[in-house]
């Protein structure tokens, strides 16, 4: 009973960090309909420059948490221009594509960042990830330790996801989002600006990837292909939430990772939980379809 | 004008010809990586069929591939069977895939396509071909090792006859070419193009969709896989990174780069995927002006292709080829005063 | 929408740019035809370099890599009027980064270079990258065959020099250097520096049991090729030794949480996949803080690293039993759970044997020559170093005539070499295993601080 107490516990900590993952990911796609295969990889480049302000570089006289806000800060600075960067050169011009095509940029763009970010920091693994709460602050329950890092990723979680969903809901500028998503000539003859809140919105979705990114390398490898390699993880907890409700995708993500870890108690293996996650996608995407998922075209 | 098939066989004979002879003087890493070339220009044909040809999105092509390599592999190195039986059963080993990865298909287009694939695709890679129950498959963590073999006489390995291997590979890879772009003119490939233009309509038209959505994923795995089922025999092993997620997205990419509808596009492709690398790597690095040193590594071959397909998606949703050849088209058009046909080279 | 004239131009631009890469990789590779192409054409497009007799030209540059195809500045494998070729490959892209080890085994060469060089002839290094994959590192073998290097020095390529080296030496190539993998061992043109990984095996458990350890807990790393039989010797051995252990985990080199592994180190049972004697004693209930006693681990430097994080936030902290275990940076954040830990290798610790002359030339030469590189120094860069050293001494002493042929004569020929911090080398005709002795290193306080515990204990 212990046994399974604890692996409950473990499963809901990988949950955690599913669900932080996907927010990104379906409220990327609500607003723009891209569905970025490069989300992992931008929040792994902002993490990086977030890490490089950290290790480094030396900063004689200042406290370690002030150098560590100062890393992340610098590092979501960064993300909101990457975000920028990327709406302005490339995805401002493919609005009105197919959403394959779109998908598929991502992937130029994938690849694209991931090689710079090898070419910059190398491909090797020991970069100590950033820390937001110090190591050693943990509770064990049920023998399995749980860290003050962890229960961040579980509050920002569930803090996005409903700030976010309020905010697409009640507010001004999350409607004009939604229509843009929507519908982006007519929401310009609406007067909506379509070119700022495409800039404004992946400005947002990247600022979440790096958030994501920064919680999340304590947990993985921090290199250059782990946080990508979360997508398909990402992608199936996204698709419980019908890649349109965020909290549901948070549950989606907790669901996901208690799904992953009950049956490593009896199968040892490292490879058998993507198998799980793809089962889960291919359950889910089967239910729907008759139906189709909300929102995706085509 | 010669009847379009005959000129198409000629055609790949003077290719095959010419080509076959290209790789005789340079050295055994370059003689490699020309059969590599094949074995992804394969995977990238694969491509053309599937989504060029019948629209469907697949980003596990090279998982096909390494189904084939590693069955082929355990069937040369555990049940100790002639290559050519384990190339057979390398192809049917992949087309069963195929068949499989295309039942989703019957009721998915798109993006969800898109993502059960990539999700098949890293299904195989971390688990299929790593973990330890597949390991009568797989060979355990070293995979299977093949040091020669007698394709019909021809005696073909990966260090002394590397050449061989090569001109079996562009043989074969000819001739797949020829069929592809018949199937392409046949009633069949209309078919398939009807499916990928409007599902819809073609299903009123009184196409069977599921016949021929799974005919695609079939043939298109098979494909794969022939070229996957000499992977063991050219490096000499079998493993799972040349078959891993990246490797699926990579043919994605360069296959739409050079142009996802056309055959020749797949040659160039696997041409750029295998061999460019490896020149840039061997060649590309050195002192410029005897001060700086610069050493160009994968990753800027990477960087090349990722940027090039997202510049080429925006301006040139035909690719390389396909943009290439729309303008040969255009101009003769011009001069004959003829609509152009959309018809492959 | 972008202007069609535009968009035009920019295909334009596209397409010329294409061409303008297309001439230049053409002419690379015209060139590569006509400095590598002069060699005999077999039937099957062998390069057989040893029938070329080409006067060496001056193609060759500075870089160390002027190796390109070859025959052109070479008259005989590797060795030219004015330089001698050497090579090796590395996984440097991937879950571990190998590339310390060349660039221990460069700094060693420029060194020597910087002392005039070996019989007047400078060492040029052509090294590979072989990605943690085994068909990346046979692509890289095939590299050093076609740029007919004289020997394979150094190489560190945990997943495929196994493979390979049977590859290389079917071509004549000697290899001085290694891991530690098996088949180093078994072929009479290998000549590692090192102990056999199986040997680890039998003095890990033996230490185990002159340590006092009662239960451990083990845990490998699983996905590498060979580990199998090596894991079962230990696991075994420790069967034969009296000592019980209670779970053994097998890791990835690229698995990222160690938590549910520390969990089943604690509470599990799990037994060897691949062959070894089953865990053969449970923990009490209740006796968690006691039982497992020990940990026994033989991973790769960074696993460490995640293992200690994992025990760490575990809050557990049983004795540590490691092999080759000291990757100096990423100790820095090992912290409590490594105090006392008892590390095992077949070289001197450098940190504790800073007088040691080989140490001073190996952290002098790094230092120098790839100061970015000396915090990642290890284990494995001492067996690269030490091969770099067996392979100048013979190369010397085979004097003004160097070939393939007289470098294996004066290989074999070293008796009782002295590298200055392993028991000294002898190597003869056959198979070679010259090195069976490891020495005990352990961290102490101040922390951080490795010192030796014991002289050589040989098996």
């Amino acid at each position: 009973m212990s046994t399974f107490l604890a692996y409950t516990i473990i499963g809901l900590s990988l949950g955690g960090i599913f669900a932080l993952a996907a927010l990104g990911i379906v409220l990327i796609y609500r607003v723009t309909g891209v569905l970025n295969f490069a989300h992992g990889a931008m929040g792994m480049f902002s993490t990086f420059v977030a890490w490089q302000i950290f290790y480094g570089w030396p900063h004689p006289g200042l406290a370690p948490w002030a150098v560590t806000a100062e890393a992340i800060t610098v590092g979501l600075l960064f993300a909101m221009v990457l975000g920028l960067v990327l709406e302005f050169a490339v995805f401002r011009w493919v609005r009105n594509r197919p959403q394959i095509v779109k998908a598929v940029i991502t992937i130029g763009v994938l690849l694209t960042l991931q090689s710079t970010a090898s070419l910059i920091w190398k491909n090797n693994q020991y970069h100590l990830p950033i820390y937001i709460a110090p190591q050693d602050w943990t509770r064990q329950v049920a023998g399995v330790p749980i860290g003050a890092n962890y229960v961040v990723i579980v509050a920002v979680a569930l803090g996005l996801a409903f700030g976010l969903a309020a905010f697409l809901r009640y507010t001004a500028f999350g409607r004009a989002m939604r229509a843009v998503s929507d519908n982006p000539t007519s929401a310009s003859l609406w007067g909506v600006r379509v070119d700022t809140v495409g800039a404004v919105s992946w400005m947002l979705g990247s600022l979440i990837a790096a958030v994501a990114g920064i919680l999340i390398t304590p947990f993985i490898n921090f290199d250059t292909t782990s946080l990508t390699l979360l997508i398909v993880d990402s992608l199936a907890a996204a698709l419980i939430g019908g890649l349109v409700s965020l909290p549901l995708t948070v549950l989606g993500g907790f669901m996901l990772g208690l799904l992953e870890t009950y049956p490593t108690i009896w199968i040892q293996s490292l490879g058998f939980p993507r198998l799980i996650a793809l089962l889960v996608i291919l359950a889910v995407l089967i239910v729907r379809s008759p139906r189709g998922l909300p929102g995706v075209a085509k | 004008m010669m009847p379009g098939h005959i000129v198409r066989f000629a055609v790949a004979i003077v290719a095959f010809a010419i080509l076959a002879r290209l790789p005789v003087g340079l050295d055994q890493a370059f003689q490699f990586d020309a059969a590599l070339a094949l074995i992804w220009g394969f995977g990238i044909l694969s491509l053309v069929l599937l989504t060029g040809y019948a629209g469907q999105v697949s980003l596990c092509q090279a998982t096909f591939a390494g189904v084939a390599a590693y069955g082929a592999g355990m069937t040369v190195s555990s049940m100790h069977g002639g290559y050519l039986l384990g190339i057979v059963i390398g192809v049917v080993f992949a087309t069963i895939l195929g068949v499989i990865v295309g039942l989703p298909a019957l009721r998915l287009h798109g993006i969800t396509l898109a993502i059960v694939t990539l999700g098949i695709a890293l299904v195989f890679d971390r688990y299929v071909f790593q973990d330890h129950i597949f390991d009568w498959f797989t060979g355990g963590t070293g995979g299977w090792q093949v040091t020669s073999a007698d394709l019909l006489g021809i005696k073909v390995d990966s260090s002394q006859h590397l050449l061989a291997a090569y001109d079996v590979l562009l043989a074969l890879f000819c001739l797949v070419s020829v069929l592809m772009v018949n199937l392409h003119q046949s009633g069949a490939g209309r078919r398939l193009r009807a499916i990928r233009d409007s599902e819809v309509a073609a299903s009123t038209m009184g196409v069977n969709l599921t016949r021929y959505k799974l005919l695609a994923f079939a043939m298109s795995a098979g494909i794969a896989g022939l070229g996957g089922s000499f992977y063991p025999l050219i490096a000499g092993s079998v493993s799972p990174q040349p078959f891993w997620v990246f490797t699926s997205l990579q043919l994605a990419a360069i296959g739409v780069l050079m142009g996802v509808r056309y055959v020749p596009a797949a040659a160039l492709g696997g041409l750029f995927m295998a061999v460019v690398p490896d020149v840039l790597t061997r060649y590309g690095h050195g002192t410029f002006m005897n001060r700086f040193n610069y050493d160009i590594s994968f990753d800027w071959f990477q960087i090349a292709v990722g940027v090039l397909l997202i510049l080429q998606l925006i301006l040139l949703p035909d690719g390389v080829w396909g943009d290439m050849r729309a303008k040969l088209l255009h101009a003769r058009g011009a001069a004959q005063r003829k609509p152009a046909r959309e018809a492959p080279a | 929408m972008v202007a069609r004239s535009l968009r035009e131009r920019i295909a334009v631009a596209l397409l010329a740019g294409s061409v303008v890469v297309a001439s230049v990789l053409g002419v690379m590779t015209v060139l590569a035809f006509t400095q590598g192409g002069v060699g005999g054409f077999g039937p099957q497009g062998e390069v057989a370099g040893s029938t070329a007799n080409v006067p060496g030209g001056g193609s060759s540059n500075s870089q160390a890599t002027s190796g390109g195809t070859g025959s052109s500045s070479q008259s005989q494998s590797g060795v030219s009027g004015s330089s001698i070729t050497i090579g090796g490959f590395f996984d440097i892209t991937g879950p571990v980064d190998s590339s310390v080890e060349r660039d221990t085994v460069r700094a060693y060469m420029q060194l020597v270079n910087a002392q005039g060089g070996i019989n007047g002839r400078k060492v040029q290094y052509v090294w590979c990258d072989s990605k943690y994959d085994a068909s990346a590192a046979h692509a890289c073998a095939e590299q050093m065959i076609s740029q007919h290097v004289l020997a394979v020095v150094g190489l560190t390529a945990p997943l495929g020099e196994n493979n390979e080296i049977p590859t290389l030496t079917s071509h004549g190539i000697p290899v001085i250097g290694g891991l530690g993998t098996p088949a180093e061992y078994t072929n009479s043109l290998s000549f590692p520096v090192s102990a056999n990984f199986y040997r680890y095996g039998t003095a890990i458990a033996d230490e185990a049991r002159a340590l006092g350890a009662k239960h451990p807990a083990v845990v490998v790393l699983g996905d590498v090729p060979w580990v199998h039989p090596v894991e079962a010797n230990l696991l075994n051995r420790l069967s034969a030794d009296g000592v019980g252990y209670t779970d053994v985990e097998e890791v990835s080199a690229t698995q990222a949480n160690y938590t549910a592994t520390v969990f089943n180190l604690q509470h599990a049972h799990h037994g060897p996949s691949g062959g070894g004697a089953a865990p053969n004693y449970q923990c009490p209930p209740g006796s968690a803080s006691s039982c497992p006693d020990y940990v026994i681990a033989a991973l790769d430097p960074f696993s460490y690293h995640r293992l200690f994080d994992a025990m760490e936030a575990a809050g557990w902290y049983p004795h540590v039993l490691g092999a080759g275990l000291d990757k100096f940076n990423v100790q820095r954040s090992y912290d409590k759970e490594i105090h006392g830990a008892h590390s095992l290798v077949p070289f001197l610790s450098p940190y504790d044997h800073q007088n040691n002359p080989t140490v001073r030339q190996y952290l002098g030469a790094v230092e120098h020559f790839y100061p970015g590189q000396f915090q990642a120094l290890d284990i494995y860069t001492q067996h690269s170093w030490t091969a770099a050293m067996v392979f100048v001494a013979a190369a010397k002493a085979a004097g003004s005539n160097l070939t393939q042929a007289t470098l294996i004569q004066q290989l074999n020929a070293l008796h009782g070499f002295n590298t200055g911090w392993s028991v000294p080398l002898s190597y003869g005709p056959g198979a070679h295993d010259p090195n069976h002795c490891f020495t005990y290193t352990m961290d102490k306080s101040p922390h951080g601080t490795w010192s030796t515990t014991s002289g050589w204990i040989c098996s």
